[in-house]
């Protein structure tokens, strides 16, 4: 990916953009012209074109016959026949109204999923959005048509974040009612209880989804650069505390990466990607993600 | 401990709330913020909180003490010694030795020393009398040292201080104005010496309060033996210095007849010297003169350089028998070389640019002349040139005697001057008699003739090495009569004389008469002889052989001058010896010799601040009642006192002098008018001399001496706390201390904002 076209990936960039269905084409296409190998292109029957070979290209794509007619590399490229199902959990609750930049935890997480969403919609894949808090605020139907993100941006716009999170329950709760296997992106901070989280995840993995976690954090919370007395309100949890933040940092930041290191420790140990993504970096960071892991996906199956 | 400024510690005191306030208002102003990650903040809370709790107290309470500690640096601590209390030791005792001597009175701007000496003994006092427990003060003044005696009860004697005592001891030191004495240090430092030793019980502290000037202090080595000695005895020594520079002063140094007083109607020159004490040269100087209150022409003196001296004559003529007075006065202000018209630089003191003269002018002067030539000529012709009669006032009374007449011995003194004429021999109470005569300060003349006897004149009258202190009256021994032989040099007088005031009459004239003096006969003297080194002979004038022809000789106080050849010009057996008595200005020479000879006895008296006014008077001829006026300068106070009798003489005694002026007796005859004496008392010489010693000069003169030393001037801005430890610079480091642990632990407490991050 170049610079330039990382640039209007950057958050400040997105922000600017106020309906979520623009800004997931702008995010997907933005994403798709810097990269040289075509993502979504996959395996078929139907031949659809030829293109010239580019570095980067599969050499099992190569047209080996064409090559030897013409004497120039050509890779054929196929009409996607895909069987991908993708369950997009997005946590709507109140501890993701947190943000200090341009975009808070849950206009990141709900940018994020509708960008996924029109991705593969786009490649005909089937996708259904959650939207949860300590239970589920809103649910789609798994579809693949175009239209099918509108009603996905509604579900997402629609969540009233108020409530605490129950991530755990959420999880163990769609691992109960989605029957086919499929593929499971968790976007949230994961605030809450983590051995719940964990054990809601291990059961995703164990009924045979592929499960993403891309874990949204601000970056506030993970360098607590507050200083000065402050009171500190909880968003989720009715306690506040007023302190000088100097003070705790310390015990703060231990605590977090102790949270982060479980986290990371758990989800390696049951073959969970996990992905922390920061709210200021560049939204591509979690397609990126999302595509490697899709690409592992289709290595698998 | 006590404080220099209370007030200041009343009014800072509250301030050590301020960190709590602070404190108290930050938990009030804090930011708010809605927070996700509570969980993360709560348990950093849960396990901190204990530590956090204590790092703030512990850094409030630094914060707190570092308002104090600056409250009360500002405040100007001041420890006493309270140890010594608690231990029963309740007693501080305040010694202080004040300089008073006139170079105090030396004046800048609006102050001087010894205002600024007053000052610092107020504030001394002042703070002293604030303190808590028994406060004692001895002020002891130079000028008052020598009649200092351990407890009496006199000014400034051991007085406990308190507020009320306080008061009065500076309202009397506020009137006091410096002695006119040149009291040192020395005498001072044995008097305190002379206190009892501090018990236990008493905390000591010696104020040493002077100019420091160089003459006292320079290379007096007594001084510094005698401070270790008082430090000793003390738990503090403090010098304390009132002059911070050498301020330009002239003085008056000298004023008196240049060659003793004259008769009531004859022509005094007087002499007056004033030296410059300054690092400048002084021009344009001028001195007043007044005559028994009317005024002369005054003297000018063009130039003075550096530490130089310029003498200058001028003439008086006292009219009438009596006493008179004369008084000479600097102007107080002179012009600096360089400086033009009208720029005048300051005289820095006052006092010693005024000096008096007194003397009791007598009718005339009796004069002795012991004739021992055989037709008595010698004599008429010194007798007509000191009185020649008619209506001319040479003031001598000269009397003929002959030698016999030396054998009244009582009679000599009232003659001011004796010569011996052509006298062959003495005997020996005679030659004892004039021995004691001029040694006393009479003035002896000795002309020779035909009938001296030579071997009595060398063996009794020269005595080499046999006489008084191995000499005798004679400056020469004699030889032989000599002829002067005519030379080819036409034009050469035969008499060469020195420059010396017996011969003034010649100075700067072309000899006119000189040249007509003749001298055939003459004394040689012995060729053996040399002129001493002792410096006390010597040859006033000279025949044009080189032959000395006037010698002079100093004896004890009075003076002989010797003319070897005879006065008469009248034949001898060898023929006339010269024609000096017939020259015309020998009456000029005879009155100069005879005032020459007669200036030694000293017919005046010159008495320094703080001598002894004592005159003596005759029981038989006057009453038993004097009366003193003071100098009128000084208030004009008048007692009348009743004399002592001794020995058929009232002793009038008028105490130390201790002001300069002219101090008048009035007498009482038995017959006759009231009688007026005068006595001239002035300021000692020296004093105005205004070179100090700074702080490293008294450094390296005191060395091995404890003590600290401070400028008064600097005193006015640090305030004061003699009496006591200084504790401000103590709570200085204190509070640097407590700055420093305070930013460390606010730093470890994480209360330093960070420094902004790159971009």
């Amino acid at each position: 990916m170049t610079a330039d076209s990382k640039r209007f990936l950057h958050p400040e960039a997105i922000r600017r953009i106020g309906r979520l269905e623009l800004r997931a084409r702008h995010i997907v296409e933005g994403l798709l012209s810097g990269m040289h190998r075509s993502p979504y292109f996959g395996q078929s029957v139907e031949f659809l074109q030829h293109r010239q070979y580019a570095p980067g290209d599969d050499l099992r794509h190569v047209d080996w016959k064409v090559w030897a007619k013409q004497d120039r590399l050509y890779v054929k490229q196929f009409e996607e026949d895909t069987n991908m199902r993708c369950t997009l959990l997005v946590d709507v609750s109140a501890s993701m109204q947190y943000g200090s930049g341009p975009l808070n935890k849950y206009e990141y997480a709900a940018t994020v999923a509708t960008s996924l969403a029109y991705l593969l919609l786009k490649q005909h894949d089937t996708v259904s959005c959650i939207a949860f808090d300590e239970a589920i605020r809103a649910r789609t139907p798994m579809r693949s048509t175009q239209k099918h993100l509108k009603s996905i941006v509604t579900s997402l716009d629609a969540s009233d974040p108020q409530n605490k999170t129950d991530t755990g329950a959420i999880l163990r709760e769609v691992a109960e009612f989605s029957p086919r296997r499929g593929m499971v992106t968790v976007v949230s901070d994961l605030l809450g209880d983590v051995e719940s989280t964990l054990r809601g995840l291990r059961l995703l993995r164990q009924r045979g989804h592929d499960v993403l976690v891309l874990h949204v954090m601000d970056d506030d919370e993970l360098e607590f650069p507050f200083e000065g007395p402050t009171k500190f309100e909880g968003l989720e949890l009715p306690q506040h505390l007023t302190c000088n933040p100097r003070a705790l940092r310390e015990g703060y930041l231990a605590a977090l990466e102790r949270f982060l290191t479980t986290l990371r420790r758990g989800c390696a140990r049951d073959a969970i990607d996990y992905k922390l993504i920061r709210t200021s970096e560049p939204l591509d960071a979690a397609l990126a993600a999302f595509l490697c892991r899709r690409g592992a996906g289709a290595r698998m199956h | 401990m006590t404080f220099l400024f209370q007030s200041l510690l009343t009014l800072g005191l509250p301030l050590i709330a301020l960190p709590l306030l602070i404190h108290l208002i930050n938990l009030r102003r804090h930011r708010r913020v809605e927070w996700a990650a509570m969980d993360f903040l709560l348990e950093s809370q849960k396990r901190n909180k204990k530590w956090i709790f204590l790092r703030q107290l512990l850094l409030m309470l630094l914060r707190t003490a570092a308002i104090a500690l600056v409250v009360f640096m500002l405040a100007g601590p001041v420890l006493q010694f309270q140890w010594g209390r608690l231990f029963g030791k309740g007693t501080t005792h305040h010694l202080v030795l004040l300089d008073d001597s006139y170079s105090m009175s030396d004046r800048w701007d609006r102050s001087t020393a010894f205002g600024e000496a007053k000052r610092v003994v107020g504030q001394l006092l002042e703070q002293a009398s604030q303190q808590p427990g028994d406060q004692k003060l001895t002020l002891l003044r130079f000028s008052q040292a020598d009649e200092f005696t351990v407890g009496a009860e006199g000014e400034g004697m051991e007085q406990s201080l308190d507020r009320q005592s306080y008061e009065e001891i500076v309202a009397k030191l506020n009137k006091r104005v410096v002695a006119e004495s040149d009291a040192g240090p020395m005498a001072a430092i044995q008097a305190a010496l002379g206190l009892p030793e501090p018990t236990d019980a008493e905390t000591r502290i010696v104020y040493l309060i002077s100019d420091f000037r160089q003459e006292q202090w320079q290379n007096n080595s007594e001084i510094g033996e005698l401070l270790s000695q008082l430090r000793d005895q003390a738990n503090q020594l403090q010098l304390i210095q009132c002059v911070d520079q050498t301020r330009p002063n002239l003085a008056i140094t000298n004023l008196e007849p240049e060659s003793g007083i004259r008769a009531a109607g004859v022509e005094t020159w007087m002499q007056l010297t004033v030296a410059n004490y300054g690092e400048e040269t002084a021009t344009a100087v001028t001195a007043t003169i007044t005559q028994d209150g009317h005024k002369l022409p005054a003297v000018q003196i063009e130039k003075i350089a550096p530490g130089d001296s310029v003498t200058r004559r001028f003439r008086v003529t006292f009219a009438s028998a009596g006493a008179h007075q004369l008084q000479a006065t600097l102007s107080s202000t002179f012009q600096k070389q360089g400086q033009g018209q009208g720029q005048k630089q300051g005289d820095a003191i006052e006092i010693d640019n005024t000096r008096y003269f007194a003397c009791t002018i007598p009718p005339e002067f009796p004069v002795l002349l012991i004739d021992g030539s055989r037709e008595g000529d010698d004599g008429y012709y010194l007798q007509t040139a000191l009185n020649p009669g008619g209506s001319s006032k040479p003031g001598w009374n000269p009397e003929i005697q002959r030698p016999e007449f030396l054998r009244q011995h009582d009679q000599l003194d009232r003659y001011a001057a004796i010569c011996l004429l052509d006298v062959p021999r003495l005997d020996e109470s005679e030659v004892e008699a004039l021995e004691n005569y001029v040694e006393q300060g009479g003035g002896l003349g000795i002309f020779l003739g035909p009938r001296v006897q030579k071997p009595f004149y060398n063996e009794r009258l020269f005595r080499d090495g046999e006489g008084r202190d191995g000499e005798g009256l004679m400056p020469v021994p004699l030889g032989v009569p000599t002829q002067l032989l005519a030379t080819r040099e036409s034009n050469r007088p035969d008499i060469e004389v020195s420059d010396h005031p017996l011969f003034r009459i010649f100075a700067g004239q072309r000899n006119s008469f000189l040249a007509v003096a003749a001298v055939n006969f003459y004394y040689a003297v012995d060729a053996s002889w040399q002129l001493p080194e002792s410096g006390k002979t010597s040859v006033l004038a000279r025949l044009r052989n080189g032959a000395p022809y006037v010698v002079d000789k100093q004896f004890g106080e009075g003076h002989v001058v010797v003319q070897l050849s005879k006065l008469s010009p009248k034949s001898t057996d060898l023929g006339s010896w010269g024609n000096w008595s017939l020259n015309p200005v020998f009456p000029v020479y005879a009155n100069e010799l005879v005032g020459y000879l007669s200036a030694s006895r000293r017919q005046f008296e010159q008495r320094e601040v703080g001598s002894e006014l004592v005159i003596k008077f005759s029981e038989a001829d006057y009453e038993p009642e004097a009366e003193i006026r003071m100098p009128r300068s000084k208030g004009s106070r008048t007692m009348t006192v009743t004399p002592q009798v001794d020995e058929g003489q009232y002793l009038v005694d008028a105490g130390r002098s201790d002001v300069s002026g002219i101090w008048e007796f009035e007498l009482r005859p038995r017959e006759g008018n009231i009688e007026q004496r005068l006595l001239a008392v002035n300021v000692p010489l020296g004093e105005g001399d205004l070179h100090h010693l700074d702080r490293e000069g008294l450094a390296q003169q005191l060395q091995g001496v404890d003590y600290e030393f401070t400028l008064s001037s600097q005193m006015t801005t640090e305030g004061s706390s003699f009496a006591g430890f200084r504790l401000g610079d103590t709570f200085l480091y204190l509070l640097l201390a407590t700055l420093v642990v305070e930013q460390w632990l606010a730093y470890a407490t994480s209360y330093h904002s960070r420094p902004a991050k790159n971009a």
